[in-house]
């Protein structure tokens, strides 16, 4: 198979053919979305911007930002899932439901028999484009829920033609075990928990890296391969390629991948997706190179009509060249950079946890983290704890608690406060991390 | 036309479905045709399993 692109008509189209082709689905998807969602129908009519007036790519701008609270409000107010559809229930064979990670309320997710397809062909764009082919066997590990999580990734394995693992219902060291012992290549999961599944591994006695035969592991979910001290402790912990794919519930298919050039930037499917970027607090377009709010329009589902959608994620756009693959494809320069809703500011000074996270990762003494935002005498603190492996010498403790302070410091000119834990304390995930807590708002809660 | 002769001019039709889908999972430098076609293939060949089609 000679192609290295999954769609080597799109992915390598002349950006005049590109946008052309764009145009003509975003009139289709308006078109649709005005027809048979009443929230699109109200939401169009209210900003004046009739379908047919849609004539240029330039004109998506007159449609107003679709926000979650709104998805959350549709739904809340005609449960089970709002006025936004544009199907009747009867034509879906497919539901799913967001994760509630983040604590919002979730949001249930109708799919058609063609919105699945799609789902699983924007997967095969990145898993394709990363290396992996029909000779893999790829093992997926993850829960099977309702989370749509890595149904999409499964789907596009098997449509690849690549021998198709499930894990759902397994515990860390049958994964393990099955990983080995099913000669597994590529390793599908959240990268919170391939780094788990490496602790329990190293556990077990198994040294990952040596002994399985994984080449690729692909993951989404949470930014992790694209925090570049995250990406290195996981290829050395699997002696395998990692790579980033990021997505979410309310586009279903993956938002950008990376390719095996891993040039440090994220594709966008420009041919199924119009993505902007945003100033979050002005709502003012930004170009090449301004960090911003992605602004997501999904031109492949329209079961769920997903127009200028806010995602909250924050990334910078940079032109096709940036990575030598070929692909005329824009491209996120370090992934999903971190949300905007998980910034947090301590005396003044910004906290992005993946920020904290690159610099931590780089002390390959540490097993586990976790942050703890809290107010001390009514100053904000912010504490690291940290939990070392467990064969690290108590005696280089001090030295280790000095030099993580040190770098926090100096990165972020604030003074963090570090403490080592003991092994095992804090808490381990098998899907999303949650490691940052904050707790200004309740000046009771014990920091332990 | 009876049924029968409705029914036998449907499953020509989705023979010459099969076998385009078969020409287009042989195909080289298209992974997103080749891949497709043969998932595809899967899909038609259930329409007409009375036929016992080969599968290839």
């Amino acid at each position: 198979m000679g192609s290295k692109y999954w769609n080597p008509r799109t992915e390598t189209m002349p950006r005049p053919e590109l946008e052309k082709l764009q145009l003509a689905k975003l009139r289709q998807l308006v078109n649709t979305a005005y027809r048979n969602s009443p929230f699109w129908r109200k939401k169009l009519d209210e900003s004046g911007v009739a379908p047919d007036s849609i004539k240029s790519l330039e004109d998506i701008k007159r449609i107003p930002y679709l926000t979650r609270d709104e998805l959350n409000q549709s739904q809340l107010s005609q449960p089970l899932f709002g006025d936004i559809m544009s199907i009747n229930t009867a034509d879906a064979v497919r539901y799913h439901q967001t994760s509630g990670s983040s604590g919002k309320v979730p949001l249930r997710i109708l799919d058609t028999w063609r919105d699945w397809e799609w789902v699983s062909e924007a997967w095969c764009y990145g898993m394709y484009g990363f290396g992996v082919r029909e000779t893999d066997v790829v093992y997926l590990a993850y829960g099977y829920g309702t989370f749509i999580g890595f149904w999409g990734a499964h789907y596009a394995a098997e449509k690849i033609g690549a021998l198709t693992i499930p894990s759902g219902g397994l515990t860390s060291e049958e994964r393990v075990q099955r990983i080995i012992n099913l000669g597994v290549t590529v390793l599908v999961c959240t990268p919170t928990y391939a780094i788990r599944l490496a602790q329990v591994a190293a556990e077990m006695g198994i040294d990952l890296a040596r002994e399985s035969q994984v080449r690729l592991t692909i993951h989404a979910g949470e930014p992790g391969p694209s925090i570049p001290a995250t990406k290195k402790m996981l290829e050395t912990a699997w002696g395998a390629k990692a790579g980033d794919f990021p997505g979410m519930s309310e586009t279903g298919g993956s938002t950008a991948y990376e390719c095996s050039e891993q040039c440090g930037g994220l594709h966008i499917p420009e041919d199924h997706y119009i993505q902007e970027v945003i100033d979050p607090d002005t709502g003012e377009p930004l170009g090449y190179g301004q960090r911003g709010e992605l602004v997501l329009t999904s031109l492949g589902r329209m079961a769920l009509p997903l127009i200028r959608y806010r995602t909250g994620d924050l990334v910078e756009r940079v032109e096709s060249s940036f990575c030598s693959c070929g692909r005329t494809f824009d491209l996120y320069r370090g992934g999903i950079l971190g949300r905007a809703d998980d910034m947090k500011i301590v005396r003044g000074v910004n906290i992005f946890p993946s920020a904290l996270e690159n610099i931590i990762r780089e002390f390959n003494e540490i097993e586990e983290f976790q942050i703890i935002i809290y107010k001390e005498k009514d100053i904000d603190q912010v504490m690291v704890k940290v939990e070392p492996k467990p064969d690290l010498d108590p005696n280089t403790y001090p030295g280790l608690k000095a030099n993580i302070a040190d770098q926090l410091n100096r990165a972020h000119r604030l003074s963090f406060n570090v403490r080592i834990v003991d092994t095992g304390t804090l808490p381990r995930f098998e899907l999303k991390a949650r490691r940052l807590k904050d707790l200004r708002d309740q000046p009771n809660a014990t920091l332990e | 036309m009876d049924c029968t002769e409705k029914t036998t001019q449907m499953e020509v039709k989705v023979k010459q479905v099969y076998d385009l889908l078969k020409e287009l999972s042989q195909v080289e430098d298209f992974p997103a045709i080749r891949y497709n076609a043969q998932r595809a293939l899967g899909t038609v060949w259930q329409m007409v399993n009375h036929l016992s089609l080969d599968y290839e």
